[in-house]
């Protein structure tokens, strides 16, 4: 069975219930009136309304026709025992059985009206009761009056099951295609954000400029840092605007859309970068570095904000950058002649280049590893997996 | 736009906390009417067939009737009210101002009072009142655009109306006490039926609302950022890209004034964060944002982000089930569900696979408190064994998951997965 089928059917039980215990109710309540309260047919009417209501509140869909049956049943006991029990069956009887028979029992057996043939049991129940109660309340009289009572309630009974049945496949459509139209847009922003996440170099190129910026861009040329901010400005534009990051002013921010690149000209445009900011970089060891692109960006990244964190806190105007690669790994070693730093402090330093370079190499697999002391210099080694 | 905009120097970008709920609050309003068209229109068609019985029933009664033009009157403000109702709905896109419904709801109160004064003196008064139990009957069209709780206190409070134009009128004595309790329940009952079911049917399209929303996360790669966590970062990227612009075309001096360069040191610190952070979700994390009712009642501990891990199968089978069990056991407290990754083990012989155990923890006593369903989704998750302990009923699913994060295993877009028929 499918899923609208089975919220249509719940639906139903929900409606059978209320309906069907409203009317049980409404004609207890009836029947609890001076002309009847306390006889004795009302007394053996007793545990049959208990029993129809707890029936009315127990319904189930898998046994709906079983349970219809049983209260149309305890319906037509009642309509007998109040029809039958009395020289002329007193209004306040005659009013319970209209109310059995006009609310409780078409409100019930809404449970069926699952198909067409639940519409004809629907039928039969409330024709059969109302049948019945016409013919134990008028005795052969006149039944016309009862017959419209209990047609008309039976009647609003199956507006209510028609309302159910034919609004919730629309309303479930509906749901489905909203839910369609939302998987799609989610796919969407993923990509983008995928697109976001991934133009990483872009972004540590940014957060250097950001930093510098942080610090009031004391220490740098200001043409320098205007012109690296308009540089910034114009990728972030374009990523914005979604426009591939291909044609990019400067080789060095460029991501590659080759798998390997060449190490030499990215490291050179780093040098580039800190002469600009006041920084000698010098390199040793192996130019010639071949590593996937996303991995590159990151080492590339680490070891950019590793010389800007000398620039800024180290109070030398040289780095040294040795680079050495073997089967497994690819490492860079940083160091400096600066002032150097307690390990214990910077553990307790807000989100800062440890959290950003060992957060960063730890994406790429990779590892960073720190050794300073006050006044001893510093020594940064990167390590990633080939 | 310009960067000198005295802004909070230590806050980047306006802050956004909330927005999660306050999407999905506006979402909820949004598709709140869903099927409610339909509804209102059937609705419609039930009033007209009851007020046809009723004008039938005045028809009768008039010549007998002592003030018959209050009678008309009565019956010209039920139908101009009920016009006005349905011509007010129509015209705002199923939806009825508050001032609107108390309107409706006085007319409605004044025509009973009208057509009791009609027929005031009268013995037997209750069996003659028509346009009065048609107005009760009327409640119903606004059961599609007010809340439950306010058409049943409109149902009581014209009840109570009636009881009291009853007292007034001695009526509440002697043998005939039950037509003035089914006259009472007439005018209770519909608009109780009505509220309860179109209770129960918001309720139900909310549910699967919120339900085919969460469906959405199922495609989700291994780990992603999340809508809100991309937004955040897009948000970032601009106000980065606008102090930049503004310190290359030089409406920002150098060196920068400190404020602003408390705004740059603030950006970066964010950006940092976002990127270190953002990609941390999974499809379960996304599934709950998406569902207001799910988020408060289930709580997933996943510290290795395990979930990711599961096939879009899988994840399907499994986000069935505990929507299942949420709607069998209606669990009242925040956090009541508890769905927790466990470590992975390896399969033996295996190195593509791995074990991922799942412990569903449920606040029932037994299993028969779980809607039978749920079991049908679980076997695609995984083999399950049951247990209950005081109270709670757990779930230990051993689920065969492909093993190692080689790239997000994002399954085929573009491919509907398990949306409800």
């Amino acid at each position: 069975m499918n899923h609208a089928a089975q919220r249509r059917d719940k639906l139903l039980r929900q409606t059978a219930r209320v309906y069907g215990s409203a009317g049980m109710i409404a004609s207890f309540a009836c029947l609890s009136t001076p002309t009847t309260l306390g006889t004795v047919p009302y007394w053996f009417a007793l545990p049959l309304y208990a029993a129809a209501l707890v029936l009315i509140l127990l319904l189930d869909t898998k046994h709906a026709t079983a349970f219809v049956v049983a209260v149309t049943t305890i319906g037509i006991a009642i309509a007998f025992l109040l029809g039958f029990s009395f020289d002329a069956v007193p209004p306040s009887g005659e009013i319970a059985i209209l109310a059995i028979t006009s609310m409780a029992v078409p409100g019930t057996a809404l449970v069926l009206v699952r198909d067409t043939s639940g519409w004809f049991s629907f039928l039969g129940a409330s024709v059969l009761v109302g049948t019945v109660a016409a013919a134990a309340l008028t005795r052969g009289g006149e039944w016309q009056h009862i017959a419209l009572f209990n047609l008309i309630g039976m009647i609003a009974a199956a507006f209510w099951g028609g309302i159910i049945t034919t609004s919730i496949g629309p309303a479930m459509r509906q749901v489905a295609e909203i839910g369609r139209a939302h998987r799609i847009e989610r796919q969407a922003s993923e990509l983008e954000a995928q697109r976001r996440q991934g133009a990483r170099l872009l972004h540590d190129t940014v957060l250097a400029t950001l930093t510098l910026l942080a610090h009031s861009g004391r220490g740098v040329s200001s043409e320098a840092l205007r012109n690296q901010a308009r540089n910034d400005a114009h990728l972030l534009r374009q990523l914005r605007l979604g426009e591939p990051l291909l044609a990019l002013p400067e080789a060095g921010y460029r991501p590659d859309l080759v798998e390997e690149t060449l190490l030499g000209t990215t490291l050179d445009s780093v040098k580039e970068r800190f002469d600009q900011l006041g920084l000698e970089v010098n390199w040793h060891g192996t130019g010639r570095l071949l590593l996937p692109q996303g991995v590159l960006d990151g080492f590339l990244f680490a070891i950019s904000e590793c010389l800007e964190n000398v620039r800024r806190h180290a109070g030398v105007p040289v780095a040294h950058v040795t680079i050495s690669e073997d089967e497994h790994m690819v490492r860079a070693m940083i160091t400096d002649a600066g002032v150097g730093f307690s390990l214990e402090s910077v553990e307790s330093q807000r989100l800062g280049i440890k959290d950003s370079v060992i957060g960063r190499m730890a994406e790429l697999g990779g590892n960073a590893k720190f050794f300073s002391a006050p006044g001893a210099g510093t020594t940064v080694l990167l390590e990633v997996p080939r | 736009m310009t960067a000198h905009a005295p802004t909070r120097p230590t806050r980047a970008v306006p802050a956004q906390r909330g927005a999660p709920v306050r999407r999905r609050h506006e979402f909820g309003r949004r598709h709140a009417g869903l099927g409610m068209r339909r509804i209102s229109i059937g609705l419609i068609l039930l009033l007209a067939f009851i007020t046809m019985t009723g004008v039938v029933e005045a028809l009768v009664q008039a010549p007998t009737t002592p003030r018959p033009m209050l009678l008309y009157a009565a019956w010209g403000i039920l139908v101009l009210a009920d016009l006005a109702v349905v011509t007010i709905t129509k015209a705002l896109g199923e939806h009825l101002p508050a001032w609107a419904f108390g309107l409706f709801l006085t007319a409605l109160g004044v025509l009973i009072a009208l057509d009791f004064a009609a027929q005031w003196g009268e013995a037997g008064i209750v069996d003659r009142l028509s346009a009065g139990s048609v107005a009760a009957t009327s409640i119903v069209l606004a059961c599609t655009t007010r809340r439950v709780i306010e058409i049943v206190l409109a149902s009581v409070a014209l009840t109570l109306l009636v009881a009291i134009l009853l007292a007034l009128h001695g009526d509440f004595r002697g043998p005939e006490l039950h037509d003035e309790v089914f006259m009472l329940a007439q005018v209770l009952l519909p608009g109780i039926v009505g509220a309860s079911v179109i209770g129960a049917f918001r309720r139900m399209i909310r549910i699967e609302l919120e339900r085919a929303l969460s469906q959405s996360a199922l495609a989700a790669p291994e780990l992603t950022v999340g809508s809100l966590a991309s937004e955040r970062l897009a948000r970032l990227d601009l106000a980065a890209e606008n102090l930049l612009a503004d310190v290359a075309d030089g409406r920002i001096e150098l060196p920068l004034p400190p404020e602003d360069a408390a705004r740059a040191g603030a950006l970066a610190t964010e950006l940092r964060f976002n990127l270190l952070k953002s990609r941390n979700q999974t499809w379960l994390d996304l599934a709950l944002e998406e569902s207001e009712l799910l988020s408060h009642a289930v709580r997933v501990e996943d510290a290795s982000r395990a979930a990711g891990l599961l096939a879009t199968r899988q994840r399907a089978a499994l986000l069935s089930a505990i929507w299942l069990i949420h709607e069998s056991i209606a669990p009242a407290r925040a956090g009541a569900i508890v769905v927790r990754f466990l470590r992975t083990r390896r399969v033996v012989d295996s190195t593509l696979l791995l074990e991922l155990p799942i412990r569903l923890s449920v606040p029932a006593s037994s299993r028969t408190a779980i809607d039978p369903a749920v079991w049908e989704h679980l076997t695609v998750v995984g083999r399950y064994r049951e247990h209950s302990e005081s109270e709670r009923f757990h779930v230990d699913i051993r689920c065969i998951v492909r093993a190692g994060r080689t790239g997000p295993s994002t399954p085929d877009r573009g491919t509907t997965v398990g949306g409800p028929d």
